[in-house]
């Protein structure tokens, strides 16, 4: 939800941007949305179905795990090319971020990595048990791994953020992923397009005038 | 008929539409960023 909160969060002050400076909000030309929905499938049976995710064996999860964030990296590196300078921040930092969780979960046999402290802060009323080193964490994206057995440990959930009632452990990855999203849907213009710049607009409509 | 041709094309128009077009990306942002990151815990405020 804390990245979920970063899209809607851009989505409204970039609305307010807009409307502070009397313009017309839009957002950039996103090309091959289909692939975003494709891609999300697995996971979306793997972590986040209820009827499912139980049933799905560990190894099929890191499977729609790391090939839904190859094609996201794919969505990513189609969009990120097309897009006016301006606009190619926030997929740089989508892609960077990604790219930072892909590799962390890739090295450390296809799960997020957490650290048992970590665990133990956003479970303190877990029963003994319920969680253990070198497994999975649950039915979610993470496994829990001693600091010394983890590669790349920088990379992984290794920051809590404390919110009422539960913490959150987030990586590098998803701070510039939550940059990302909200700089794209804050930041970004579609209105100034390179193909498109606004003199040739000009004078084509005096052209035609 | 024809009718149902010009529903449909007003549906495709529908979808072609600046605010439509802005739900869709903001949709598949969210599936994105629910895709591309992996934060763990916080009961309604994890994913």
């Amino acid at each position: 939800m804390i990245l979920t909160i970063a899209v809607i969060a851009g989505f409204i002050i970039g609305l307010l941007r807009a409307w502070l400076s009397k313009r017309r909000y839009d957002i950039p030309q996103i090309r091959h949305i289909w692939l975003v929905l494709v891609a999300f499938l697995p996971q979306w049976f793997a972590f986040y179905l209820p009827a499912t995710r139980r049933s799905i064996p560990d190894q099929w999860a890191t499977a729609a795990l790391i090939g839904s964030q190859l094609l996201l990296l794919v969505f990513i590196w189609l969009n990120s090319y097309q897009q006016q300078y301006r606009n190619r921040l926030g997929f740089w930092l989508l892609g960077i971020g990604l790219v930072l969780n892909l590799t962390v979960i890739i090295l450390n046999g296809g799960l997020m990595p957490i650290s048992p402290e970590n665990t133990s802060r956003l479970l303190p009323d877990a029963t003994p048990g319920s969680w253990q080193i070198g497994a999975r964490l649950g039915t979610g994206k993470d496994i829990v791994l001693a600091i010394d057995q983890t590669r790349l440990w920088w990379l992984s959930d290794r920051f809590l953020l404390p919110l009422p009632g539960h913490d959150v452990a987030f990586s590098l990855g998803d701070v510039f992923i939550a940059a990302g999203a909200f700089y794209v849907l804050c930041v970004s213009d579609s209105t100034q397009s390179d193909l498109f710049p606004k003199d040739v607009i000009k004078t084509s409509t005096t052209q035609r005038g | 008929m024809n009718y149902k041709l010009h529903q449909l094309k007003l549906g495709i128009a529908a979808l072609n539409s600046r605010s439509v077009r802005i739900a869709l990306v903001i949709i598949s942002f969210i599936l994105f960023v629910l895709g591309a990151g992996a934060p763990e815990g916080g009961g309604i405020w994890g994913g």
